[in-house]
């Protein structure tokens, strides 16, 4: 602990190595895209785990350590900042999952080996579960009870979606030349600037990290 | 998202203090801290300068910013331009508010620059309420915006994501019922 925290995070077989307050930084920034989009964005289980390891080596640290009562409290302080965007993060991301969840497994099942997961495999388990469980629900307190030719309930028709056609204000991070923003409108999105889009239209930037939502 | 939450965001701007006792560098995990000497400028972040002030344990500097005639300038700027000009920080409101809560004591002439911030930043709301009216009505679908800040957008972003949205639906529908009715 008396050494500048180094971490490692795998990434794609690579081998990423970032400081505890870059990945601190990287924890902040998917907590506000995520608060901010309408949709569900790809999980980054890795940076929750690294931090959780973080504050579990601190609490280690600081039960063990003879530091003085103002660096404790200072370090308990930290902590429970870090400790608050990790649930805030997490609590968000659940919600999300509880308003879409059976067009969300479907999204999670249908992406392919290479591709970012949407879910942690722990958010996978709570969605089954969740799914499941409010089929049940639904199935016993009014499917049964209505005539057999109504029972079959096609869910694929009435699914709730996420409504990607959102107003979001987004920050760009990286100069991108003729994105189309609009449905008839091309632009440069310079560095720095800040514009109000539909959200369909930056999704796939906002997934590279091209730009991030404010 | 909550102002609160807008404030947790700008707590990790850093601010310069004079600590009033000695400890070594601090490990902490978003970033190193210290080593503090009384007397000596250091520079922490502002959730760790608001604690040790409430503790007595330093006094706050200003930032550079924050005084009568460099306030007073901005204001100048800002009545006489028609557009957002960069602010001295992308937080200001929030950094004002906080340091002047905790420590007014240590800012100079605490007041005149409190009610300069809340004007430089009713001035910013009153030509953000006026283009958003007028976004509305033109109908724009997007918009180009620098130098707001993130509780300004904070504060707009109900009203004018919603307005947009609803305006967004009403044309989708309209195009629908127009393509509906070409090909009866």
């Amino acid at each position: 602990m008396d050494e500048s925290q180094e971490l490692d995070d795998y990434e794609d077989d690579e081998y990423v190595s970032m400081t505890s307050a870059e990945l601190l930084d990287k924890l902040k920034e998917a907590w506000i895209n995520e608060r901010m989009a309408p949709e569900l964005l790809n999980s980054q289980e890795e940076l929750v785990e690294c931090m959780i390891e973080q504050l579990d080596a601190m609490e280690r640290n600081l039960k063990t350590g003879k530091r003085n009562p103002l660096v404790n409290s200072i370090h308990s302080l930290e902590m429970e900042r870090v400790r608050f965007l990790i649930t805030s993060y997490i609590r968000c991301r659940l919600g999300k999952i509880e308003k879409y969840v059976v067009d969300i497994l479907q999204q999670h099942l249908a992406r392919g080996e290479h591709d970012p997961p949407l879910l942690s495999p722990a958010e996978l388990q709570y969605a089954r579960e969740y799914a499941d469980g409010m089929e049940n629900h639904l199935k016993s307190t009014i499917l049964k009870h209505l005539p057999s030719n109504l029972q079959n309930f096609d869910e694929a028709k009435e699914l709730p979606r996420p409504n990607k056609d959102k107003y979001v204000f987004i920050r760009v991070n990286d100069q991108q030349d003729q994105v189309l923003i609009d449905d008839d409108e091309t632009t440069d999105l310079n560095e720095g600037a800040r514009h109000i889009v539909r959200y369909s239209f930056i999704a796939s930037l906002l997934a590279e990290g091209s730009v991030s939502l404010t | 998202m909550d102002a609160c939450e807008i404030d947790f965001v700008a707590e990790d701007s850093l601010v310069t203090v004079l600590p009033n006792f000695s400890e070594n560098k601090i490990f902490l995990i978003s970033g190193d801290v210290g080593p503090f000497n009384p007397a000596m400028p250091t520079d922490i972040p502002l959730w760790l300068a608001v604690d040790l002030k409430q503790r007595q344990k330093c006094r706050i500097q200003a930032p550079k910013w924050m005084n009568v005639d460099s306030l007073q300038k901005l204001k100048q700027v800002e009545t006489d331009s028609p557009l957002f000009s960069a602010m001295p920080d992308p937080h200001y409101i929030e950094i004002t508010q906080l340091l002047i809560n905790c420590a007014a004591d240590d800012i100079p002439h605490a007041d005149e620059v409190k009610t300069l911030v809340k004007d430089i930043a009713d001035l910013r709301m009153a030509k953000l309420k006026k283009s958003m009216n007028e976004m509305i009505k033109e109908k724009a679908t997007n918009a180009r915006l620098d130098n707001l800040s993130m509780m300004e957008i904070n504060i707009i972003r109900p009203l004018l994501t919603n307005a947009l949205d609803q305006s967004f639906r009403l044309q989708s529908l309209q195009e629908e019922q127009l393509r509906l009715a070409g090909t009866e």
